[in-house]
């Protein structure tokens, strides 16, 4: 009798467990069936209007507010909203005076003249000068204080101010021609030294209030110098620990715009929100150690990529929203993009490479930060692919911290996989992870002929000359098989229907300033 | 979210007037309800068990087979437990967890009561100064989270198996220690234990010879609460991101995978689930049932 | 009294001592560096160093484990570089969730554990007993963050839902918004609370001063409210304040899953990004916590030690109060004294 209660109640319990299951797994068939018919891509475009306040999520704490300073991908993205630079960069790629009115290049790309714009005011009152703009530059490049706070501008040599004129002029140790990519650094008030806890600038939206694990606010900047303000009244950054915990309130309507959405929550969404697959240049690399064993043989790496099922990832990792790439740049970069290359997939090819040149059994090494799924859930399906191959692939995960010190700056690894992002949409940024000398090259890629390609395209300034050199050096990338590169994985953004106006740029930021309230 | 609810019982039985219990059932019944949970126990434990022989005979996918456009089912004749976001078969999965997550759990288990008696039973049996160092020791082991525990682990010696079983192995030894010493404490004041030492027997012989077979039942009942928190502990540690190895994957590995799709297809995550709760209640049953022999014995 | 206390506070001393001890080493032993997990990839070795040198990271452990301590003893609890601010301020900003939560899933499990134990205790063993009993280890066996999805998709709702979409924490609305994650901790602690209750209960009517009572003709309900569940509160309480502990540590993945600000979460990016002066002042304050509880818990225990017991059984002869038993308790206390 007792018995048989317990069972009857251990029973019980379980139905009512296994009736979530199944009438959930029922929900999902649904959106199975559903997943054909086309989620719609354009964006409400109804009329404009002011007012209104947007709350954002976002993935990762911030750190410093100090637009010289931060490092963070996250962070560059809020803090975008307060800064503006020299010029703006604008999503085709293209750059369009900002603080400076116009500007001009001497033409061995030495010199540089900004014309700084009049009547702008910062955050604080106070007026932007010529003098504020040197700070600025100065400061960057660490000529003031010998901190060089953003590597690229390491380049700068001297930087003069023409109170008259109101003009700066900027002179280079040496020709960079992708050096007006840099100038969209932030332009920061001299004398103020409490940018990293209360960010002041010349942007769109200024800055009220930051609680940690909470969230950042901001609100319009009604002196903005633009001809048109902000359309939105407040905007606030809400911090949510992962993607997965904001589904539901998305679901529920809380949050307005979220950018970390993956392919396959679309259809969870459909009703309240459109999608934006962010324009981002970010590339997914399988990085392979250039001088660890077995991948110091370019003929090991070849067959990797050529083992490898890019499509597949796409499918399974980012559910078909992400872009196959052969090249180490995304096509984001425009004419810089070399889109001749050709997959390499062959696994009957690879298998018999690996046999011919006696690697039979090979078992290799996967190290992946643990914290972002997608480069987890790549390797898995690496792992995979090179099963089929007869290769045994173990996946090693590390937390980001242990990541970025011991396999990115210690280059401790035999492979590892993850996203390459780029401050700057300079095509010397993106290609620098592979060029010899440089910090940045993780996975010990060492070819003389690159290197000298990649110094002589940033030292000459004809256009179509430094297309080809580019094009040139993604093609040995490939031949080389430095790496496999995998894809531009399609990061979707969530945007709720009620707001028009979201622009992506090439460059990871959340522009607030074109966002707007749909009209009823 | 450590070994907290071990912790915990153990405290309650201190609290407890183990007299009292006489009170609830007549002794034959004690008896009687003992077997009853041990039955129930070993039957839920069975369950997976014979899961697990069957998936040995019928396994009609690979482990890691993917196939992304299956993902997603409800369980089914041709998925018995459904499948997960890259349409890998959770059922074949699972049963390949199973020794996996038993070989995790005992294995914490293991070093936890393998060291936690040792300390326990040196500063239950020492006491004095000896049993102030250890108490302060695990006191302060108690308090250090299992995140950096097993960031040290894992981190520093590399993702896998082991390190997560030294991992959570260290941070279950205050349980082991605490049941060790108070059951030491309690009977080294007795008068055989004197009786022996005057008779001159060594400390190790009385440790091991006489004193450890008097708690053998009361560290039974807390290796089996030991089991089932360790299967909790090494799935909150896989929700932190630390787990074992997607190759090695335990059913705490598989609900953190699944964690993130639960809005799609929620079968991923059940399934692992309910292999979790039922393998936990049925090592509850079974350390219950030790638990009143445990009492039986006493009165 | 005095005595036992200060015995206490000078152990509680040692332990943090051990632990600052233990978390320095593991900080020494764990890789990352915090400055290049500031800066993160596109940051030159050059800028991690500078960063480093101006965090004072590149200083000798003795030296950091120095400055820690005589920080410590002047009360200052550190900086943490990571959000640029003093750690008792995160802390001081962190802990009113972490608390509110533990002390709402504490709520909670008392509200749930009182009545379900009485309807459990009424005929032991019976069939209702044993569905109360195996539900509640069902939910003592699911792992707490299975705990809070399967809430999450029952009730399809989340913490900002259930807050209206409001961000920030505001007490009048907090219980409302709350009961979620509260309930998801509650669930998986109560049936360690309900059974002592219940074990308590049926050990209460057992016992003589009951059977007189009832021998006297006092109401059932009489009995069950004035004599038996009142008497079986003093240790329910003791197991309540061993549970508070383990709520609290409890809450640390919790916070993750329902996006609470509280310690558990700042705990979890403080270890990650290696901030180690705040995550040893989070380590610190949750073994304060922990330790604290213990000792209150030793109290109590000490409280209801047998032969207090004894004396306070001849009273609930009489008819007792809680009150009178504390009156019972000084008088002995006073009576050891002299």
């Amino acid at each position: 009798m007792n018995k048989r209660n317990k069972f009857l109640s251990v029973f019980l319990s379980f139905i009512l467990l296994f009736s979530v299951a199944c009438q959930d797994s029922s929900d999902s068939e649904a959106n199975i069936s559903e997943e054909d018919s086309e989620v719609t891509e354009d964006l409400s475009q109804g009329e404009s209007q002011q007012g209104g306040s947007v709350i954002l999520g976002i993935t990762q704490e911030p750190d410093s507010f100090d637009p010289h300073l931060a490092a963070a991908a996250g962070t560059k993205e809020i803090i975008y909203n307060f800064f503006d630079g020299l010029v703006k960069l604008m999503p085709d790629s293209t750059f369009e005076p900002a603080l400076a009115e116009s500007y001009d290049v001497s033409d061995d790309a030495k010199i540089f003249t900004f014309k700084i714009r009049e009547n702008v005011t910062f955050h604080n009152g106070k007026e932007l000068t010529v003098d504020d703009v040197v700070y600025s530059l100065e400061n960057a490049a660490g000529i003031n204080d010998g901190t060089l706070k953003v590597p690229q501008l390491s380049i700068i040599d001297s930087v003069e101010a023409d109170p008259e004129q109101n003009e700066v002029s900027v002179t280079l140790k040496e020709s960079d021609a992708d050096f007006i990519t840099y100038m969209t650094l932030a332009i920061v008030p001299e004398d103020y030294s409490e940018q990293a806890t209360e960010p002041i600038g010349t942007g769109p939206f200024v800055f009220t209030e930051y609680q940690p694990q909470q969230h950042v606010k901001m609100e319009k900047n009604e002196n903005y110098w633009r001809e048109r303000i902000a359309y939105l009244d407040e905007v606030t950054f809400l911090i949510v620990p992962s993607a997965d915990a904001a589904i539901v309130d998305l679901q529920a309507g809380n949050i307005d715009i979220f950018p970390y959405l993956t392919a396959d929550k679309k259809d969870l969404l459909k009703d309240q929100y459109n999608f934006v697959t962010a324009d981002s240049n970010m590339v997914q690399v399988w990085g392979l150690n250039n001088q660890e064993e077995p991948f110091d043989d370019p003929i090991v790496r070849k067959a990797m990529d050529m083992a490898v099922d890019k499509q597949m990832i796409v499918e399974a990792v980012t559910f078909g929203e992400g872009k196959v790439l052969e090249s180490g740049m995304a096509p984001s970069m425009g004419q810089y993009y070399n889109s001749n290359l050709e997959s390499q997939y062959n696994p009957e090819e690879a298998k018999k490479l690996l046999e011919e040149n006696g690697y039979s059994d090979l078992n290799i090494t996967i190290t992946v930060p643990g914290n972002y799924v997608i480069h987890v859930q790549t390797a898995e399906v690496i792992a995979e692919n090179l099963d089929a191959i007869g290769v045994q692939a173990d996946i090693k995960s590390v937390d980001w911290g242990t990541w970025l010190s011991d396999v990115f700056q210690g280059r401790n690894h035999q492979s590892t996989v993850i996203a390459l992002t780029f401050d700057h949409v300079a095509p010397a940024t993106v290609l620098s992870y592979y060029y010899s000398p440089s910090d940045m090259n993780f996975i010990n890629y060492s070819n003389p002929e690159f290197d000298a390609l990649f110094e002589e395209a940033q030292s000459i300034t004809n256009e179509d000359q430094r297309v080809k050199l580019y094009h040139e050096m993604q093609q040995m990338l490939q031949t080389d098989a430095a790496s496999v590169f995998i894809q531009n994985p399609g990061v979707q953004t969530a945007i709720s229907k009620k707001l028009g106006g979201y622009t992506t740029y090439p460059q990871y930021v959340q522009d607030m300033y074109e966002v707007y309230f749909v009209a009823e | 979210m450590k070994l907290t609810t071990g912790k915990l019982n153990n405290n309650l039985d201190q609290i407890r007037n183990p007299k009292l219990k006489r009170d609830l059932y007549t002794d034959s019944s004690v008896l009687n309800s003992a077997r009853k949970q041990f039955f129930i126990g070993v039957i839920l434990l069975g369950i997976p068990l014979i899961l697990y022989l069957i998936s040995l005979i019928y396994k009609p996918y690979g482990v890691t087979e993917m196939n992304p456009l299956d993902r997603f089912q409800g369980p089914s004749v041709k998925h018995w437990f459904g499948t997960d976001n890259y349409g890998r078969d959770v059922f074949v999965r699972a049963m390949s967890a199973f020794p996996i997550t038993i070989f995790v759990s005992l294995g914490i288990n293991f070093i936890g009561c393998f060291f936690g008696s040792i300390i326990g039973a040196l500063s239950g049996y020492f006491a004095g100064v000896l049993d102030y160092i250890f108490s302060r020791l695990t006191e302060a082991l108690l308090s250090i989270p299992m995140i950096l525990m097993g960031l040290l682990f894992v981190s520093s010696f590399g993702n896998g198996v082991i390190q997560v079983i030294v991992a959570l192995g260290i941070m279950f030894i205050p349980s082991y220690a605490r049941i060790v010493r108070s059951g030491f404490l309690e009977y080294r004041q007795r008068n055989f234990v004197k009786r022996l030492q005057l008779l001159g027997s060594s400390s190790g012989r009385i440790i091991f010879k006489h004193l450890f077979p008097l708690i053998k039942s009361r560290l039974l009942s807390a290796l089996a609460l030991g089991f089932s928190n360790a299967i909790l502990a090494e799935s909150s540690l896989s929700f932190l991101g630390l787990g074992v190895p997607t190759d090695q994957i335990t059913w705490g590995r598989m609900l953190k995978d699944a964690q993130g799709f639960v809005f799609q297809g929620v079968s991923a995550a059940i399934f692992p689930g309910i292999l979790i709760v039922v393998i936990v209640l049925g090592s509850f049953f079974v350390s219950h049932s030790f638990k009143l022999r445990d009492q039986e014995n006493k009165l | 009294m005095t005595r036992y206390i200060v015995k206490k506070i000078i152990d509680m001393i040692i332990t943090i001592f051990i632990i600052v001890l233990i978390v320095f080493a593991m900080f020494e032993l764990i890789p990352g560096n915090p400055a290049r997990i500031m800066l993160g990839m596109n940051a030159s070795n050059a800028q991690v160093a500078a960063l480093e040198a101006e965090l004072g990271l590149d200083k000798s452990i003795f030296v950091k484990i120095y400055t820690y301590f005589s920080d410590l003893f002047n009360g200052d609890l550190g900086f943490s570089f990571r959000f640029q601010r003093p750690v008792i301020e995160l802390i001081t900003e962190a802990l009113p969730y972490t608390l509110f939560l533990a002390l709402y899933a504490f709520f909670f499990i008392i509200i749930l554990a009182i009545p379900l134990a009485i309807l459990a205790a009424r005929k032991p063993n019976s069939k209702l007993d044993n569905f109360i009993r195996i539900s509640s280890e069902t939910c003592l066996a699911i792992p707490p963050f299975f705990m809070a999805i399967i809430l999450m998709l029952i009730f399809r709702t989340s913490q900002l839902a259930l807050q209206g979409g409001s961000v920030d924490f505001d007490l009048n609305n907090a219980f409302q918004s709350y009961w979620m994650p509260a309930l998801a901790i509650a669930l998986s602690r109560l049936a360690m609370a309900m059974e002592f209750l219940r074990d308590s209960i049926i050990e209460q009517r057992e016992s003589d001063y009951v059977k007189t009572a009832i021998g006297k003709g006092a109401s059932r309900s009489r009995v069950m409210f004035f004599h038996i569940f009142r008497n079986s509160l003093v240790p329910f309480i003791t197991a309540l304040g061993l549970i508070l502990a383990e709520v609290f540590s409890g809450s640390i993945i919790i916070e993750q899953v329902f996006l609470i600000p509280g310690l558990g979460r700042s705990l979890v990016t403080a270890v990650e990004a290696r901030d180690f002066q705040l995550t040893q002042g989070i380590v610190l304050l949750i073994a304060f916590i922990v330790v604290f509880v213990n000792f209150c818990v030793d109290l109590i225990n000490q409280f209801i030690d047998p032969r207090i017991r004894e004396q306070n059984k001849k009273l609930y002869k009489s008819r007792n109060t809680f009150f009178l038993r504390m009156k019972n308790q000084a008088n002995l206390d006073s009576q050891k004294k002299r």
